[in-house]
């Protein structure tokens, strides 16, 4: 880590008097988080990061940098014989994360177009937190409980503006991951991951966009070209004496989406809808099982992963006197289901009000409910309550407090996360 | 007697023709204060906002906003680093956006968020989206003394406001309107804005100080205009969401 960081800051001060010199107006900013998780059932602590973000920002009437690098501490050693002990890199580990780093040209090369070249995050789509539209860049799913945030990739991104309409075309040469949680996940024997190899024509993505206002609704519809950035299995090898699982190989398939979004309102209700249609490669789920009395190793093909599948969410929110504010939507198909036998249905709501002029806010239910059987949801069902709480003393400061708590039965992403029911407190400070 | 009489009559008729045309209605003292008001055919304006709560507590915001017309607004958050960069966009037919960088996407926001307080502050969005009060309201004169009409305007009942009605004073010398107080739909008194120190710029009439309190909450946001410029040539793409998210 050290090593990294040191040329790395040795760097940005040499910059610093160009940057200076020729910027019209550089900023720098960011923020300091520290983030707590405690389980309700062992008191275990889940998570105690802090995080330093830097924003370093400047621009001109023709162009706009933008960067932001990450240090995040995350609370735990990595000591594992005496020689640690002698390492600040494993007493006290850093990761070091540039989250994104890009050139804005405007104008460029025509007066009605925009570029911006490196790495950035990019969301589409129409709804809070879940896309179904968005697939550019791959989730982090670091903390799977705070779903909907996306890791930054390389990219060139062209925005041209004809009349009202937009029409965004994105280029990614390199293939990047989804950051998965590590806690939550436990895999069975020896996994290993094929990742595309490093050519242009395995790891390359695009995607395009047509946005165009029509009366008080905004209409997108989009194509993207690349991959999940989710593994999915392959093969699986079974030893039949021991039922164990013995390997795993995972892959990350072809993928090609089309979407259909829209946001407006009616009669002061806001609504928007978002669609993709998800059509995989076609790939086969092996299953090798070696000590097969009489046989020694057998292997059969699964089944053909190959349906197209569709992914929705519709939403709605209102604001009513008073100031309480409600949130709807309608979820079919998570960002981890990857596949048609594997989309299940999600309604997730949210009310909150703010009080003292935004300096407090409370969201005292916030919930999720899904079922994987709607014929047996007795024995099928997810909840997941999320209260929280919000404090703003002062400009700048932000207090949380809050919980996850599910609770679940049969096969659904919530009941396999029941026993993580968690507390929660963060403290930011942006400056 | 008679000789005396006909001066007379004929000066009161001349005066009486004078008053006539001098004395306006309820609707055209209102009219007037809108195109007093929205004079400028463009704006851009600097600005900082003081948030004082009931303990005295201070918060600020400094922003910058974009105006041309009456339909088309564009506000940026300059001021404190947790709000830098949010932006918001009103358009015509109660079309509002919000660019949230946090989030990386601009969200259209619903016409029930209009009546919400925009930020922390007692301005609420309708405040910060253009308007012409004429077209909106019914009017009615109250009072008048030698420096003030006192309007009374009540929404139309397409119009989706907070409040029941609003008093307005609107200056008799230049149709500016100085001072705005809020009546709930119990005609309650719970919000009162005032416009002071009034510049003329440019040849326009632009408060350089303005105060709004909530009388409930008894909470205040003052704002100080730091930097004007009228009638720039403001062009159409920069109230679009190309330019939402342009730190400049």
């Amino acid at each position: 880590m050290k090593n990294r960081l040191l040329p790395l800051l040795t760097i940005i001060l040499l910059l610093m008097p160009v940057i200076i010199i020729n910027a019209d107006s550089l900023s720098i900013g960011g923020y300091i988080e520290n983030n707590t998780q405690i389980k309700f059932s062992n008191g275990r602590l889940f998570l105690n990061s802090t995080d330093l973000t830097l924003k370093l920002e400047g621009s001109t009437d023709f162009y706009h940098y933008y960067s932001e690098l990450g240090i995040k501490y995350k609370g735990e050693q990595r000591v594992t014989d005496i020689n640690g002990l002698f390492d600040l890199n494993t007493v006290t580990p850093v990761e070091l994360n540039l989250k994104e780093a890009y050139i804005d040209l405007y104008g460029f090369p025509l007066s009605s177009i925009d570029l911006r070249i490196g790495k950035q995050i990019i969301v589409w789509g129409t709804a809070d937190k879940i896309n179904p539209t968005s697939n550019i860049c791959p989730a982090d799913l670091s903390n799977i409980l705070d779903f909907g945030n996306k890791l930054g990739i390389t990219a060139i991104q062209t925005n041209l503006y004809i009349g009202s309409a937009t029409i965004t075309g994105v280029y990614i040469p390199s293939f990047t991951p989804a950051l998965l949680p590590s806690e939550l996940f436990e895999i069975e024997g020896q996994a290993t991951i094929d990742t595309p190899d490093q050519k242009l024509g395995l790891t390359s993505q695009a995607a395009l966009q047509f946005n165009i206002p029509v009366s008080t609704f905004d209409l997108y519809a989009n194509y993207y070209y690349g991959r999940y950035s989710i593994p999915s299995t392959y093969e699986v090898t079974t030893d039949y004496v021991t039922q164990d699982i013995e390997s795993m190989k995972f892959f990350y398939p072809r993928l090609q989406v089309i979407g259909f979004s829209f946001s407006g309102s009616i009669f002061d209700l806001g609504i928007w809808g978002e669609a993709g249609y998800f059509m995989p490669e076609n790939y086969s789920l092996t299953t090798i099982i070696n000590n097969v009395p009489l046989y020694g190793t057998i292997t059969q093909k699964n089944k053909d992963v190959d349906d197209p599948y569709i992914r929705y969410v519709i939403g709605s929110d209102y604001t009513f006197k008073g100031g309480l504010y409600l949130n709807v939507q309608f979820v079919h198909g998570f960002d981890n289901e990857v596949t048609k036998d594997s989309l299940n249905d999600y309604l997730i709501g949210r009310i909150e009000k703010s009080f003292f002029n935004d300096k407090l806010k409370i969201s005292p239910l916030t919930f999720v409910l899904t079922t994987g059987d709607t014929n047996n949801i007795k024995n099928n069902y997810g909840v997941g309550y999320m209260p929280e709480i919000y404090y703003y003393p002062v400009d700048n400061i932000e207090l949380d407090i809050g919980a996850y708590i599910l609770d679940g039965k049969g096969d659904n992403m919530i009941s396999s996360m029941d026993k993580n029911d968690l507390l929660f407190l963060k403290a930011k400070v942006d400056f | 007697m008679k000789r005396s009489l006909i001066p007379m009559l004929a000066f009161t008729i001349v005066m009486f023709s004078v008053n006539l045309a001098m004395s306006l209605t309820a609707i055209e003292i209102v009219k007037k204060g809108d195109d007093v008001f929205n004079a400028p055919k463009d704006a851009h304006i600097i600005s900082t906002m003081v948030i004082i709560d009931k303990n005295g507590n201070k918060s600020v915001r400094k922003s910058e906003m974009y105006q041309k017309g009456t339909e088309k607004r564009l506000v940026r958050f300059l001021y404190p680093p947790d709000q830098k960069g949010i932006a918001f966009l009103s358009l015509p037919n109660d079309v509002m956006y919000i660019y949230l960088p946090a989030f990386h996407k601009i969200r259209q926001i619903a016409s029930h968020v209009k009546n919400q307080n925009f930020a922390g502050t007692d301005f609420t969005y309708d405040d910060l989206s253009a308007f012409r009060m004429a077209k909106g309201h019914t009017a009615t004169l109250i009072d008048e003394d030698s420096t003030y009409y006192i309007i009374k305007l009540v929404p139309k009942k397409t119009t989706g406001k907070e409040y029941s009605f609003l008093k307005v004073w609107y200056r008799k010398d230049n149709f500016y309107p100085v001072k705005v107080e809020y009546y709930d739909k119990n005609g309650e008194l719970f919000k009162i804005l005032v416009r002071y120190n009034l510049k003329k710029i440019h040849g326009y009439w632009i408060p350089m100080e303005m105060e709004v309190k909530n009388i409930k909450k008894n909470h205040i946001t003052k704002s100080k205009v730091e930097k004007v410029q009228f009638d720039l040539g403001l062009s159409d793409r920069i109230f679009t969401k190309r330019y939402m998210i342009r730190s400049r």
